[in-house]
């Protein structure tokens, strides 16, 4: 029984960063820049494909993971500056546009790799097989990720709370009329954040092959994991998102662990329950 | 001495509202000029197209003699130009000192406010408190703090320091105008005719559409049948709103 | 013949006229051109878009789970049809009926962030909610699992006595319209002229009846099959047709309108003494029964309903699509939009394959950045221009 929940709880936390990294840049770029990115589960999609790619042709694990990243970033910041830009304020063009980049990463990646999933081939020993200590049994993937998202969540912690751009991407969050009036150059801000959140996606889409496969549908279902998430941190809030996040995956997992049938729609009960009964979510949320 | 802002027949229209119809008005170097007129005369609306923050479609807007029109709001911000608007608008989510930061935030050099905490020592005590932890009257006085606490600023908009303030705050922001007062040049919206008389060289009144006046504060000060007709709150001669 | 007269003047009698020429289409399989059973679909799936458009164009709110109500519908027919034997007709409304009332579950439950991304993300959870529950292998006796449900073939889509009144009908107001609109176009000419028109034209008609006997003869003789296809044809015409013009007549009614003025300002819109909140469950509730009808029609089009195939949440993506191209808030373009995109797939997937759907997803960005009206949006604003003058000056 302690076994079980202790795995449980590990396999939550995995989740739960895999959750943070999705979840996290949807939330910085809707809470700075009002966009409800559709196209940012794609980016999870393409990142696990692009390092899963990566790692069959070099071998390298990490190099995969740094181009998933990196070539995400650079997406995010060619979609941010090349079609949204022009269409800030009007949240429909914005909500088609990111649409339609979905649909096309969408049914590219249907194109090139159907409806199979895919794994690493090869990972670095020392993340294979598990640990042992006592009775518990520990999956030293899921450790990985637990380590990579904690790394990740510290580095943006840092660079919203220490840095320059970090404070003028929280004021502008706050207002960002007013940061703008203050000589906050926005517009390079807006370019940065959406690159930082689609390279958070790219990797946490690459962090998870190792663990739940790559496949298409991850991109949708990914994005409407964002979605939940966000709701239950508050829109907006970073802090939140995280707690969210923590809160969205161990629930799942113990439920997959001890009451299967409602792991799958976990996530979304708590969505609703969070929109019935405290809408500004858990962190109270900096916008709505 | 030269203008410091020069503002030629600025036409603005916020969705339809046709609000600016032409006003024109200059802030010469080293001078307050009090931009008085009733609610709805477009005051703030002025100081926003100044700012870039709803831009003029006709007329022109230099400041130290470059033209403004067609510059985003952060470069325009970047040239020198502080902003306190009437609404406080501090940020909600960032600490004091951190709402101070961002008035500083092209200010090479150390960035320290101890000025800004000697003209307002409640700063001080609540550096590390949330925005949203002050009370209405305190937010206002860090937005004012947080336009002036960049010393190196030639040019404040101001926008209502005063309003809903108690006695005591008031009495704040007149010795923080005092001080700023000396280094840069200021255009101060008024709500109170005192304020102005007080720091005011100059004066402009915003009147609906066109309507403009402006001179010197000594011949408003000496003729109140101006403040009269502008200010007053009454409806007169059809004028609406 | 006043009313009539009237009718025929105002807009709707153009599309009348379009909706009679649809009429025609399943005569064209006798002649090997099978395009009913891909017009049939865009039929039942332009009811779906136009649900939709009903609820974003008109009030602004953006129900991301809209498939929740077409997979109910779809699924309450199954279920009619199944067990309780019932005939189509009554599963229709029980479709109608269910998407109807899970729109007002929606709305109660949501009130309290009933309005733009916070009401979008609750219709998205309440709609992965259902989903899921149907995708796990102990609903599976609801659900009918991966394989679905499998239905039985309606009477009256077999009925041959059905596609008579169906191809007669519709045949027979074809030709009284032609007949109208001749009479009415030829006032100024000589009594023979328009006595000859119209004696040609009803011979025309004539061949054209004889034709129908023809293929309403072959059919008799064929398989049950040869049926279904021009029953569901003209079943789900019949249901496009009347749906638009209810819709039509909801949207300028005083209901309309307040829905209209919270798209535009919910608050002004309280101030002034409406219910936001009940005029928005109203929305959402037609919506969804609207919804709910298309997915009672798609049922038996798809002879087995899974969660797979009608709940699929590409399937809101594609009714957005579908709205934002046409135009949104015109309900013509929601009907537009979705014959367009299938039209597309169904003529480019054989040819090109997945790539299709790239080129819809580029289209559709292009189509924001140049119609951010939609097609229908910008047609009806060119200049004040209508669709009757582009198309005159088109044409020279």
């Amino acid at each position: 029984m302690i076994a079980t929940l202790a795995s449980a709880l590990i396999d939550g936390l995995a989740l739960s960063m895999l959750y943070f990294m999705i979840a996290s840049g949807f939330s910085l770029i809707f809470g700075l820049e009002g966009i409800v990115n559709f196209a940012h589960g794609s980016l999870f999609m393409l990142g696990a494909f692009v390092s899963y790619e990566v790692v069959s042709y070099t071998g390298s694990f990490y190099l995969g993971l740094a181009a998933a990243g990196l070539s995400m970033a650079i997406i995010g910041a060619l979609i941010e500056s090349g079609l949204l830009r022009k269409k800030f304020g009007n949240e429909m063009a914005i909500i088609m546009i990111t649409l339609g980049v979905m649909y096309v990463i969408h049914h590219g990646a249907l194109i090139r790799y159907g409806a199979a999933s895919s794994t690493y081939r090869k990972i670095p020993s020392y993340l294979q097989g598990t640990l042992k200590p006592g009775q518990l049994i520990l999956n030293n993937y899921q450790l990985f990720i637990i380590v990579l998202g904690l790394i990740i969540a510290g580095a943006v912690f840092l660079f919203l709370n220490r840095t320059n751009v970090g404070l003028i991407v929280r004021a502008g969050i706050d207002d960002v009329d007013m940061a703008r009036a203050l000589g906050a150059n926005t517009r390079r801000t807006f370019t940065l954040v959406f690159a930082i959140g689609s390279a958070l996606a790219g990797l946490g889409g690459a962090a998870s092959v190792g663990w739940i496969y790559a496949s298409v549908d991850l991109g949708l279902s990914y994005l409407f994991f964002a979605f939940a998430i966000v709701v239950i941190g508050g829109l907006g809030s970073f802090k939140g998102t995280f707690y969210g996040s923590l809160l969205a995956g161990i629930t799942h997992e113990l439920f997959a662990y001890f009451i299967p049938f409602l792991a799958g729609p976990s996530l979304f009960i708590l969505m609703a329950a969070i929109l019935l009964f405290k809408p500004e979510g858990l962190a109270g949320g900096a916008k709505q | 001495m030269g203008a410091i802002l020069d503002l030629t027949d600025v036409h603005v229209k916020i969705e339809q509202a046709y609000v600016l119809q032409g006003v024109s008005f200059s802030v010469p170097e080293g001078e307050l000029v009090a931009l008085l007129g009733r609610n709805g005369a477009g005051k703030t609306t002025t100081l926003e197209s100044i700012l870039g923050l709803c831009p003029p479609f006709e007329g022109e807007v230099e400041f130290k003699g470059e033209s403004l029109i067609g510059i985003p709001p952060f470069k325009i911000a970047q040239k020198g130009i502080g902003y306190s608007p009437d609404s406080a608008r501090i940020f909600s989510e960032l600490t004091v000192t951190e709402n101070l930061k961002m008035g500083l935030l092209h200010h090479d050099g150390p960035k320290n406010f101890k000025a800004a905490y000697e003209l307002f020592p409640f700063l001080e005590e609540h550096k590390e408190n949330l925005g949203k932890s002050l009370s209405g009257g305190e937010q206002k006085l860090l937005a004012l703090a947080r336009a002036m606490v960049d010393e190196t600023l030639d040019l404040l908009l101001i926008d209502e320091p005063t309003e809903g303030l108690s006695p005591e705050n008031t009495q704040k922001v007149y010795t923080a105008l005092e001080e700023v007062k000396d280094r840069a040049s200021i255009l101060l919206v008024a709500d109170d005719l005192e304020l102005a008389k007080e720091f005011a060289e100059e004066y402009v009144i915003l009147s609906s559409g066109a309507d403009q006046e402006s001179g010197d504060i000594d011949e408003l000060i000496r003729n109140p049948d101006i403040a009269e007709k502008y200010l007053s709150t009454g409806v007169r001669n059809g004028e609406t709103k | 013949m006043k009313t009539l007269e009237r009718h025929l003047k105002t807009h709707s009698s153009s599309l009348m006229i379009v909706a009679l020429f649809f009429a025609l289409i399943p005569l064209f399989s006798y002649f090997g051109l099978p395009y009913s059973d891909i017009l049939t679909r865009i039929f039942i799936i332009a009811i779906y878009a136009l649900s939709f458009d009903l609820l974003l164009g008109y009030t602004g709110l953006l129900n991301f789970g809209q498939s929740l109500f077409f997979g109910m519908g779809a699924y309450a027919t199954a279920y009619t049809l199944n067990w309780g034997g019932m005939s189509f007709l009554i599963a229709l409304i029980f479709s109608a009926a269910i998407g109807g009332l899970l729109g007002i579950l929606l709305s109660i439950m949501v009130k309290r962030s009933f309005k733009g991304i916070p009401f979008t993300f609750f219709s998205l959870a309440f709609a992965m909610i259902v989903l899921s529950m149907y995708q796990k292998r102990l609903f599976q006796g609801i659900s009918g699992g991966e394989g679905g449900l499998l239905l039985p073939v309606p009477g009256i889509l077999r009925s041959i006595w059905a596609l008579r009144v169906y191809e007669f009908g519709f045949l027979g107001l074809l030709t009284l319209a032609l007949l109208f609109i001749i009479y009415r176009s030829t006032r100024g000419s000589s009594l023979y002229v328009r006595i000859g028109l119209m004696v040609g034209s009803s011979g025309i008609a004539a061949i054209v009846f004889y034709l129908v006997a023809q293929h309403l003869d072959h059919l008799a003789k064929a398989a049950t099959y040869e049926r279904l296809i021009p029953n569901s044809y003209y079943l789900a015409l019949t249901v496009l047709v009347a749906v638009y013009f209810l819709a039509r007549r909801i949207v300028s009614s005083p209901v309309g309108r307040v829905w209209q003025s919270i798209r535009e300002n919910e608050t002004r819109t309280g101030v002034i003494g409406y219910n936001p909140f009940n005029y928005k469950l109203m929305a959402v509730a037609v919506s969804g029964a609207i919804a709910g009808l298309a997915g009672g029609l798609y049922a038996p089009y798809l002879l087995t309903v899974s969660a797979a195939n009608v709940f699929d949440p590409f399937l809101t993506i594609k009714a957005l699509i579908f709205a934002v191209l046409g135009g949104l808030g015109t309900l013509k373009g929601a009907i537009l939009g979705a014959g367009i995109i299938l039209l597309l797939e169904h003529f480019l997937n054989p040819l090109i394959g997945e790539w299709t759907n790239i080129l819809i997803g580029v289209l559709f960005i292009v189509i924001v950045f140049t119609m951010p009206r939609g097609i229908i949006g910008e047609l009806m604003t060119t200049g004040g221009k209508s669709f009757r003058e582009i198309i005159k000056e088109m044409v020279g």
